[in-house]
């Protein structure tokens, strides 16, 4: 990762927890302002409801507050790329019909790259074995509008964390839409959209963990992530002494800690409360480590359907309380990553490169 | 060498039995006790101490009698009792094979197809979600009873090798285990769960990586003893022939002895003894070529058969899981549908496939006609995925499943092809099975009485032998 990256990652406020409280709610003050937190606060407020924490509740008032990109001292900081840019900008939306948007109208049909295993975001309903999510109604958006019908054919390929990047590389997907944060690093192999969603890094354990943070606590447990996902990466350069494990998803890694084979997991807030609603008896841990964005990914040569996707995602965001975004916030994440009678996030707001 | 009353006379060396066994008192003990007998191999002393009793009996015509009566009545017994001692082995075997390290084999093999097919059965209750049919359940079911069934069996009679219980122990151990997860996934998959799919998978991942590499160790461990058995059964008795021969040659020249001293041709009591050992060695070499073909016949026949059809089995089962496997993971790879072509390949290629292989050693028709049933299934089975195949590639995933699991038109889709080659080689291999088990039962047949006939012509053999030479001694007194 050559990307600069701030993160003062709390080792005050978490390694000396019982000697230092009031420290760290000062701390932890602060960090109310930012956006991540403000996430990660509401997925514990919404998933826990009987949670008396007092960040918990903290969590649940800043969610409506706007994500402040540049929040002082705060646990996780925007990243921000080598030429100086936000990792979040993209190209400027607008729809020209390019190579790439072509070559998907006159197929008349969207392959795209998902997970079946992110529950809220994009899962298979055991039951009728449809996928659907906040990722999925992206989708279908996306689809409507580049291939212009209500009903598009959309081909949903599900892929490994690890084979994200590979399937755009090697033409295998049109665009992936799967809870995927956007970094430095990736953009030097595929391009993004702007950003859908704001969400954090953050571990997540069952209740009587002797893990309290991203901390010394963590010396000796089995921490589990996804190959090839930015946890994964975080985990590796700061272990704090956990033994890493990875699973080919961050579903699998639940799978592991309800078994006994590891201690921990680490994956996002949005998708940690989608693990948090399967199980309740895991639950998020300190604060979300980073401040990411969800974007969606394409072949880096496909400029043109970025742009066309990024002006997709102005009309999805647009409309304030009646955008589709917020819908489609309202039918999969209340409950979960809000509170049921809360109003819900904010969209992130776009950025461009100039 | 485990029946008393006979072992006795076969292990002093010829010239102690001789005198145990002569009717003769004091004369010639004195010279047959200068040399002591030495613990030597008894061949090699017998005409040791014959010739040591020759030179201090050199003299005497009686002398002569004893010594060449007391060898030949030796080497008869010796062959009487090399005879029984390598018949019992030969036949423990043969029972072996037939009654135990067979079936162990084909235990196994069994093991090893109802834990596949679980597994398969499983992920496919899968695909269906809501929809499962009970008897995709039922079918699951009965899989994980079967397996079970068969390891506490396999538990109680199994070779007693420290890797066969091993590999046991590891099934019983796991397969609560694996039964766990997948009842884990039928319950996260009803409350609309995604965690079950995670759960299946991983379970797949256990069943592949634990269970299915112990059962396939120990159908591969079962397999080679029993072929080991077989081998030894079929091994020839060249110590009982070489004795029966050495025998009869010693009868012959101890006639011609006879012949050239007295001029009388016959002496009745070698003669009978030259008789009973004939009978003898012509018993023995008979019933054991007999042996022997029956038992070639069911290795060579029988036993590779089976061996080629539950490996075109196994694939088979392998080839269906990973077609399912393909839906479950609904992936952009194609690590499961190259893992398909590959047991597909190992299945029905023309060269090397294991099922034109099993028609190729197919005996009869009765054998064929599964076989040939199975290639046709299988050449169905791989059209049918390659629409399936086709569709999933075109993004019609629900169609692709729908072709798969057939839960609309069950007779159309690759699970009805699939089930059919299943069937028509679970007939192959009880034909095969069969004939197995009655080749082995006619090897094992042909050797009946031998051991017992042994024991009986030799001490007849020997005491004709005694008989004719104290009639001729009788004439120095």
């Amino acid at each position: 990762m050559r990307a600069r990256r701030e993160r003062t990652v709390p080792r005050t406020t978490k390694r000396s927890r019982a000697g230092s409280r009031g420290r760290s709610r000062d701390a932890r003050a602060l960090l109310l302002a930012a956006g991540g937190l403000a996430l990660a606060g509401a997925v514990l407020a919404g998933s826990l409801p009987d949670g008396t924490d007092g960040h918990r509740k903290a969590g649940k008032h800043a969610v409506a507050e706007p994500a402040d990109e540049h929040g002082v001292g705060t646990v996780a900081e925007r990243e921000t790329c080598d030429d100086g840019r936000d990792a979040a900008e993209s190209y400027p939306a607008e729809r020209v019909e390019g190579s790439a948007v072509e070559e998907i109208q006159d197929r008349g049909q969207l392959i795209v790259g998902i997970d079946q295993n992110s529950y809220l975001w994009g899962y298979r309903t055991p039951d009728t074995g449809e996928i659907v999510g906040f990722d999925i109604d992206l989708v279908e958006a996306i689809a409507e509008d580049l291939l212009d019908t209500p009903d598009p054919d959309i081909v949903f390929r599900a892929i490994p964390t690890s084979e994200r990047i590979n399937a755009l590389q090697d033409g295998a997907v049109d665009m992936v839409v799967r809870a995927m944060s956007i970094t430095c690093e990736r953009w030097e192999h595929v391009a993004f959209s702007t950003a859908y969603f704001e969400t954090g890094q953050q571990l997540l354990a069952p209740r009587n963990s002797p893990i309290d943070g991203f901390d010394a606590s963590m010396a000796g447990q089995r921490v589990c992530s996804a190959e090839g996902s930015t946890a994964a990466e975080l985990l590796a350069r700061e272990s704090n002494g956990a033994d890493l494990v990875t699973a080919p998803n961050h579903l699998d890694c639940l799978v592991q800690v309800q078994l006994g084979e590891a201690d921990a997991l680490m994956t996002d807030a949005a998708l940690g409360a989608g693990h948090v609603a399967q199980d309740p008896s895991m639950e998020l841990i300190g604060e979300p480590l980073t401040e990411e964005s969800y974007g969606v990914a394409f072949n880096a040569e496909a400029t043109d359907l970025v742009a066309w996707v990024n002006a997709v995602l102005e009309d999805y965001r647009e409309g304030g309380a009646q955008s589709r975004w917020t819908a489609a916030a309202e039918a999969r994440l209340e409950g979960y990553l809000y509170g049921e009678n809360e109003p819900p996030p904010s969209p992130p707001e776009p950025l461009y490169r100039n | 060498m485990t029946h008393p009353p006979t072992a006795p006379p076969a292990s002093p060396p010829g010239g102690q039995a001789a005198t145990a066994h002569a009717p003769w008192p004091a004369p010639a003990t004195p010279p047959a006790a200068t040399p002591p007998a030495p613990p030597e191999p008894p061949r090699r002393s017998a005409f040791a101490e014959g010739a040591a009793q020759l030179r201090a009996a050199a003299r005497t015509e009686p002398g002569r009698l004893r010594i060449v009566g007391a060898a030949v009545a030796g080497l008869l017994l010796l062959f009487g009792a090399l005879t029984f001692y390598e018949i019992t082995d030969r036949a423990d075997a043969a029972r072996t094979v037939e009654d135990s390290s067979q079936p162990l084999s084909a235990d196994a093999a069994e093991i090893y197809r109802s834990l596949a097919d679980a597994n398969t059965t499983a992920a496919v209750g899968f695909l269906a979600g809501a929809d499962e049919d009970p008897a995709v359940r039922e079918r699951y079911e009965r899989d994980i009873d079967n397996a079970a069934r068969l390891l506490a069996s396999a538990a109680a009679h199994s070779s007693d090798s420290a890797s066969a219980r091993q590999y046991i122990e590891t099934l019983t151990e796991e397969l609560p285990f694996y039964t766990g997860l997948v009842e884990t996934a039928r319950t996260n998959n009803r409350q609309g769960l995604p965690l079950g799919g995670a759960y299946l998978r991983y379970a797949d991942q256990r069943m592949q990586d634990t269970l299915l590499t112990a059962a396939e160790e120990l159908y591969e461990l079962e397999t080679r003893r029993f072929e080991s058995d077989l081998a030894q059964a079929r091994d020839r008795p060249w110590l009982a022939l070489g004795a029966g021969t050495l025998a009869l040659a010693a009868l012959a020249w101890a006639q011609r002895r006879h012949y050239l001293r007295t001029n009388r041709v016959f002496n009745p009591g070698l003669v009978a003894a030259t008789a009973a050992a004939a009978v003898l060695l012509v018993w023995l070499a008979g019933a054991h070529v007999m042996a022997r073909g029956a038992l070639s016949d069911a290795d060579e026949n029988a036993a590779q058969s089976l061996s080629a059809l539950n490996g075109a089995w196994t694939e088979a089962l392998k080839a269906r899981g990973d077609e399912s496997m393909t839906l479950v993971t609904r992936g952009a790879g194609s690590e499961f549908e190259d893992s398909y072509t590959t047991h597909m390949d190992a299945l029905a290629a023309e060269r090397g496939g294991l099922l034109p292989r099993a028609g190729e050693l197919a005996e009869d028709a009765e054998g064929r006609t599964p076989v040939d049933a199975a290639v046709a299934a299988t050449e169905e089975w791989q059209e049918r995925h390659s629409v399936a195949r086709e569709l999933e590639t075109a993004g019609a995933y629900d169609d692709a499943v729908e072709a798969v699991i057939g839960v609309e038109r069950p007779e159309e889709s690759t699970g009805e092809s699939f089930d059919r080659v299943d069937a028509s080689l679970a007939e192959a291999v009880e034909h095969e099975q069969r004939e197995f088990t009655r080749a082995a039962a006619d090897g094992h047949g042909a050797l009946g009485g031998l051991t017992a006939g042994a024991v009986l012509l030799a001490l007849l053999a020997a005491l004709g032998t005694v008989l004719g030479i104290a009639r001729r001694l009788s004439e120095y007194r």
